[in-house]
């Protein structure tokens, strides 16, 4: 097939981009990916779903600047679908042994253990606002923007899925 | 410590385990290509379909628009088949030969339709092709018995929602795969609303079936997918829905009607609570699955929905 003018130059052009986006984000976004999902290998997945999906069709139609934005955007959505698939794998299908290597093998501490398994029972929004939040920094009006919802969502998200993490933890004492 | 501290030292512990594998960039490379090309593929497949179609429909239109020299022309296809699927029946010998001659005859004459009525019958002995068995317990549409058949995840998936499920307008998602036979579609009641994951299998070489299905609004504890059930049953599990109300419907195989259906209720505040009811039903037959819906919009048709296959005992 002959090829499009102008595709080697937009191949040259998402390169890089392509590079340097993997150099600044892919390790904190697998490391906001292991908040939300349980084994490592699937994290890795998701964000290189997330990568592929972002340059698919060429540039990220985003532009550079709101370019993490859109990439944590992308993991979050990945991580949903990731989530509901295990959900239904576990009720409908055979159940398999996963693997014990990576981070699984070597527990957390029991409180910290406990910690995570309560943000992960938490709503998907609250989840992912807490997660954010408490792991990336980040303020609610960046939350907001990679959510697509606002700055006021955020604040309830983050209250509601606070207060109920509290009274789990409590429960659990 | 406070539960933010808590957490945040839980985050820090948990990621500072976690460390990306180093040909990351290589596989998402790969990837990158194969999905593109995979692009390039369904792109090509929905032009070749769009042309098939635009050829289909100038046939059409030509055949529907035409003069009485159109019968003639139906005719004459119908006896050609006729005589390659039984060269030496009887019923040829009450006729000439139908051959191209009939598309020469003139528009006056009546010689192209006549034999053609008298072998139409032949035609209707074609062997129907009966679908490889399905293991009957597995799948919750389409019917394994019936001839039915989705080609495409899909399609099945948009077919299941509004057909069976009642959905009015339901928005399918893309396939998402699983394993080498399994995967995901999601689908949605309206734009923008909460989704539903629908699971599929491919239970024969190309033909693809609904096991479940869940929602993350309605989560069933009891009964559980493949248990044996009696009537009457307990219902078990965690909702939220408009009013706290899920619709409960059993469904047999065989029946299009339901054997069963009851509510139960949850929370209405977007939070979920646990429920408790109890179904009653008949058995016509010895597999069934339960649907549970919750239901808004102005139309009332149900917008998320969770399906558990079953067996009666």
């Amino acid at each position: 097939m002959a090829a499009v003018p102008g595709e080697a130059t937009s191949s040259a052009r998402v390169a890089p981009l392509l590079e340097r986006a993997y150099r600044e984000h892919y390790r904190s976004l697998v490391r906001l990916a292991s908040m939300l999902v349980d084994d490592v290998g699937s994290c890795e997945e998701l964000v290189q779903d997330a990568f592929v999906r972002v340059w698919r069709r060429g540039p990220p139609p985003c532009g550079e600047e709101r370019l993490p934005a859109y990439l944590r955007s992308a993991v979050l959505n990945g991580a949903r679908s990731h989530l509901r698939r295990s959900q239904v794998a576990r009720r409908h299908l055979q159940p398999v042994p996963s693997p014990t290597s990576g981070p699984e093998a070597t527990p957390l501490a029991g409180d910290q253990h406990r910690v995570l398994r309560a943000l992960r029972a938490l709503p998907d929004r609250q989840r992912e606002v807490l997660a954010l939040r408490y792991y990336l920094d980040l303020s609610e009006v960046e939350i907001a923007a990679t959510l697509g919802i606002s700055a006021g969502s955020v604040k309830t998200h983050a209250h509601r899925g606070l207060a109920t993490l509290a009274e789990r933890l409590e429960a659990l004492r | 410590m406070t539960p933010e501290d808590r957490l945040r030292a839980a985050m820090q512990s948990r990621t500072s385990r976690v460390e990306p594998s180093a040909d990351a960039l290589h596989r998402i490379e790969e990837k990158l290509v194969t999905t593109r090309q995979h692009d390039q593929r369904k792109r090509l497949i929905v032009l070749c379909s769009a042309a098939a179609a635009a050829v289909v429909l100038v046939a059409g239109i030509l055949v529907f628009t035409g003069d009485g020299t159109d019968d003639e022309n139906i005719a004459v296809a119908v006896s050609t088949t006729t005589t390659e699927a039984r060269p030496t029946t009887t019923e040829t010998t009450a006729k000439p030969p139908p051959s191209t001659s009939a598309t020469t005859a003139p528009p006056t004459s009546t010689t192209g339709s006549t034999p053609t009525t008298a072998v139409v019958p032949t035609t209707t002995t074609t062997t129907t092709v009966a679908p490889p068995p399905v293991d009957r317990a597995t799948p919750i549409f389409p019917d394994p018995s019936t001839a039915r058949r989705f080609d495409a995840p899909e399609a099945l998936v948009a077919a299941f929602a509004t057909e069976v499920v009642g959905m009015t307008d339901p928005i399918v998602g893309d396939f998402a795969q699983g394993d080498s036979r399994s995967g995901e579609v999601e689908v949605r009641g309206f734009a923008g609303g909460a989704p539903t994951t629908v699971l599929v299998r491919r239970l024969e070489d190309d033909t693809w079936f609904v096991l479940g299905a869940v929602t993350a609004s309605i989560q069933p504890d009891q009964p559980a997918a493949f248990d044996t059930v009696v009537s009457p049953l307990a219902l078990t599990g965690a909702a939220f829905a408009f009013e706290g109300t899920v619709q409960v419907t059993m469904f047999a195989d065989g029946t299009d009607a339901p054997v069963g259906a009851t509510f139960v209720t949850g929370r209405g505040d977007g939070v979920l609570g646990p429920y408790e009811g109890e179904i009653e039903f008949t058995t016509p037959d010895a597999f069934g699955w339960l649907l549970y819906t919750s239901e808004g919009g102005e139309d009332g048709a149900p917008i998320e929905f969770a399906a558990v296959r079953l067996r009666f005992g």
